[in-house]
């Protein structure tokens, strides 16, 4: 695999399109199968998310890459940079994505309980615990999508923050778009993503009888 | 301009008007009185009223303007910069309209050159600094802080297919005097010239870094204030600046995505929340939307 960021934030968006195609003309061997390119960045409700291409042939990047910034931006938010990557193997084959909501619901529900059954016996929380008291957790999750496509050989999208219904507004927001701008035919499902074994406490708040908790990914280590 | 090393401005603005001690004064008998004292650092005002800035005896600062607090004096140079006499010395610090300005543009905004071939031959080299909203409330105030520091305004163009607003200030002197204070090395890169801040001008820089990429999330009722970056140092140095002021900001978590691209994200502890409210705040209208929710339902809980 070969790949590199052709694009930034603080970069005339208008060269993202004409950096991704002349790094594709460049890199691309007769090896080459696949090739991705990923846009990501943060919504207006803080949202982390990650849009992704797959196509086996070089053609129409600066239109692809364009369409792609017009989807990412449909978040009112920021775009931090933009990726290309080239494979010598379909690797989009392996990214299915095709749970549907309602299972999307219940593995969140499973992870809540079991991020509440583990922190509840957390030293910082235990002492706080009494009869009265009610636990109110906020951990990080992603959420990760499949899209079906004609124009290229699959969309993947992805958003990540603390709230799953904000989580999945976002991730609809950008679906839609996709569907709208002709890069997506549909969306064929979903993925709970990541492990919730690494997260740890980032913020407690006592509120009356109300313990809030924020869990996170570890801390930078200095 | 503003060209040249951080040395030589420094050199520049704190010799401002030197003048050596050539006696002339006393000849002419321009009488002066000496108003604040540090360590070796006196400072006068004459009867024209300048002000004087003496070291070790000889004058090696006359300025029109000083504001006199109680423990320090700061007088005006140029390009939004203070030079602060106090007893720890003397340094150069930032307006907070200037610091206002470098966080914003630390956070969304740019401070890049191109290089283009001309027609005839060589080269021809663009110097902008840039700042992104698609709110044009933000690019007001850019354009405010901005005309305030340098006296100069953006140009605007708009992207038509979404809205986002970019102000670019072509100005090779506004190039160089932010690639002085190291703020924007690279696209995803910053620093905070805490150096150059006083705590009015790091609270200043942190509510112009708040407004374009602070965070504020309503999540089942609970709100969060959290700064996500791609730099890791940059942010460090945001960390350090609020407990510069007095906050408790959590420590830096790392944050991989499905893309396997790393993001980095502090927050501040919500016990804390009406603090930065009121202290540090953000101009962005969204941010200040729910700064103004959380902060009456915090006064009617109270009740």
């Amino acid at each position: 695999m070969t790949g590199a960021r052709v694009w930034g934030w603080g970069e005339d968006l208008e060269l993202a399109g004409k950096n991704a195609q002349t790094y594709i003309d460049k890199r691309w061997k007769t090896t080459t199968e696949e090739c991705s390119i990923s846009i990501s960045g943060k919504d207006k409700e803080d949202i982390l998310f990650g849009i992704s291409v797959y196509l086996s042939e070089p053609k129409e990047v600066e239109s692809i890459v364009n369409d792609m910034i017009d989807i990412g931006l449909a978040g009112k938010g920021k775009l931090y940079f933009l990726t290309v990557d080239l494979y010598d193997s379909i690797v989009s084959e392996s990214k299915v994505y095709r749970n549907d909501l309602s299972s999307i619901y219940e593995s969140y529900k499973k992870r809540e309980q079991y991020l509440l059954q583990k922190f509840k016996n957390h030293p910082r929380v235990k002492d706080l615990l009494n009869e009265n008291a009610t636990l109110v957790l906020s951990f990080t999750t992603t959420i990760i999508s499949e899209l079906e496509s004609k124009r290229v050989n699959k969309v993947i999208i992805d958003s990540g923050n603390y709230e799953l219904q904000y989580i999945l507004n976002s991730l609809h927001l950008f679906a839609n778009r996709a569907i709208e701008l002709g890069m997506a035919t549909r969306l064929l499902g979903y993925d709970l993503w990541g492990n919730v074994d690494d997260l740890e406490i980032d913020d407690l708040y006592v509120d009356n009888n109300k313990i809030h908790l924020w869990l996170g990914p570890p801390a930078v280590k200095h | 301009m503003g060209g040249g090393s951080a040395v030589k401005q420094h050199e520049r603005r704190f010799l401002q008007g030197e003048r050596e001690d050539t006696g002339k004064k006393e000849e002419c008998g321009e009488a002066h009185w000496t108003i604040k004292a540090f360590g070796e650092y006196e400072v006068r005002k004459t009867e024209g009223g300048e002000y004087g800035l003496i070291k070790k005896g000889i004058t090696i600062g006359t300025f029109s303007e000083a504001r006199v607090e109680e423990e320090r004096i700061l007088f005006t140079l140029s390009r939004g910069m203070l030079l602060e006499v106090s007893e720890k010395g003397v340094r150069e610090i930032s307006t907070p309209e200037k610091a206002i300005f470098m966080g914003m543009i630390a956070s969304d905004g740019s401070v890049t050159f191109r290089r283009e071939p001309r027609l005839k031959g060589g080269y021809r080299t663009e110097y902008s600094s840039k700042f992104y909203s698609e709110y044009e409330e933000l690019i007001r105030i850019f354009d405010k802080l901005s005309n305030e520091t340098y006296g100069m305004t953006s140009h605007h163009y708009t992207r038509k297919r979404n809205g986002l607003i970019t102000a670019t200030i072509y100005s090779k002197g506004i190039y160089y005097d932010l690639s002085d204070l190291n703020l924007k090395p690279g696209p995803y890169e910053f620093h905070v010239p805490r150096e150059h801040l006083d705590d009015e001008g790091k609270r200043a820089f942190l509510k112009g870094f708040f407004t374009g990429d602070g965070n504020v999330s309503v999540s089942g009722g609970d709100i969060t204030i959290r700064i996500y970056s791609r730099c890791k140092e940059g942010l460090e140095e945001l960390r350090q600046t609020l407990m510069d002021l007095g906050f408790h900001p959590h420590e830096i978590l790392e944050y991989k995505r499905p893309s396997k691209e790393t993001y980095y994200c502090f927050s501040i502890p919500t016990g804390e929340h009406i603090r930065f409210i009121d202290e540090i705040g953000s101009y962005k209208p969204r941010h200040i939307a729910i700064f103004e929710e959380i902060k009456r339902k915090r006064e009617s809980g109270k009740k």
